[in-house]
């Protein structure tokens, strides 16, 4: 009697539910959700990326770790005896100003270079900062 | 022409195409929209769960295996959207009317409810499925709009096939209840009208 019940009641509610029909969204419905999704996907694309990545810079910290732990532990002596066997001679006597020899042509040339990179940096720096900003 | 597969326009997305993705929102935003509504009863906030949905499948359509249907997987999104924003605004239907039906009982509603002209009959159940509790007027409408099978509901809701099973059961006796204290006035009518 009780399963007959509820089948009865499932009949019922199967009948009812087979004529309803389902809602609809506002008609802008699918352009309202690309347009977020664009702006997400671009979004994406110019976030902040750090050039060095987290794992990069554990890598080198545990790098360096190992070094220092690795130079506490076995002794100095060798690094001194390294260091007296330096020759600065070598250093102190190259001078190539005194033995280079540039022409006028080059000379006017690079300091005709180096004023227009100076004019450059700034114009191009403006320009960057409005790029972004905008 | 047959319906192309959802799985086409996945890869077309993942690809670099994001506007494959409209094909995918107008396929489904109706049942979306309508899964959401039943749990929220507001429709801007349903719209706005409905939207928050879909960015949701997009962003994570990478993670997406192929493991269950498409569908399955999209109103699952659906199904934690509408309980996140529940919790937020902590708000929750509760009901709690069952009762036993005679047979006689539940002809006379049938009948009752056959006399009563389309649209009206329409507004009736979309006012009664409202009454329910937000989950199980979800239940329903994944059972019976998208013939979802009970063991594809099970993934959507996270809960075991006999516990759908159950519910299913006791959410039809629940929509049965309030349908028939809606239409007591009719169902009186309808008794005056036969014993003329």
């Amino acid at each position: 009697m009780k399963a007959n019940e509820d089948k009865n009641i499932e009949k019922l509610i199967d009948h009812l539910m087979k004529d309803t029909t389902l809602a609809s969204p506002s008609f802008d419905f699918t352009s309202k959700v690309m347009s977020q999704v664009i702006a997400n996907k671009t979004s994406a694309a110019t976030t902040y990326q750090p050039l060095i990545s987290k794992q990069t810079f554990i890598a080198i910290f545990i790098g360096l770790a190992v070094l220092i732990a690795y130079v506490l532990w076995n002794g100095t002596a060798a690094s001194n005896n390294r260091l007296l066997h330096l020759n600065y001679n070598l250093l102190t006597n190259f001078n190539p100003i005194k033995t280079w020899q540039f022409s006028t042509i080059t000379t006017y040339t690079v300091v005709l270079t180096t004023i227009m990179l100076c004019i450059q940096i700034p114009l191009l720096k403006n320009y960057y900062d409005s790029k972004f900003e905008a | 022409m047959a319906k192309i597969e959802d799985q086409h326009y996945i890869n077309l997305i993942l690809n670099g195409n994001p506007n494959a993705f409209t094909t995918l929102v107008d396929r489904y935003k109706d049942m979306v929209y309508t899964l959401a509504l039943k749990m929220v009863t507001n429709k801007e906030e349903a719209e706005e769960i409905a939207q928050d949905t879909f960015i949701k499948v997009f962003r994570s359509l990478e993670k997406f295996k192929g493991e269950s249907k498409f569908s399955t997987w999209v109103y699952k999104i659906t199904y934690n959207t509408c309980l996140d924003s529940l919790k937020k605004s902590k708000r929750e239907k509760k009901t709690s009317y069952i009762e036993d039906f005679s047979e006689h009982q539940v002809k006379e509603l049938e009948s009752v409810l056959d006399t009563i002209d389309e649209k009206e009959r329409n507004q009736v159940i979309q006012d009664c499925l409202e009454e329910l509790p937000n989950d199980e007027a979800f239940l329903l409408t994944l059972y019976y709009f998208d013939d979802q099978s009970v063991d594809e509901i099970s993934k959507v809701m996270n809960n075991s096939v006999s516990n759908i099973k159950v519910k299913l059961f006791r959410t039809r006796k629940k929509l049965a209840s309030i349908l028939k204290e809606r239409l007591e006035p009719e169902i009186v009518e309808y008794y005056e009208s036969e014993r003329r």
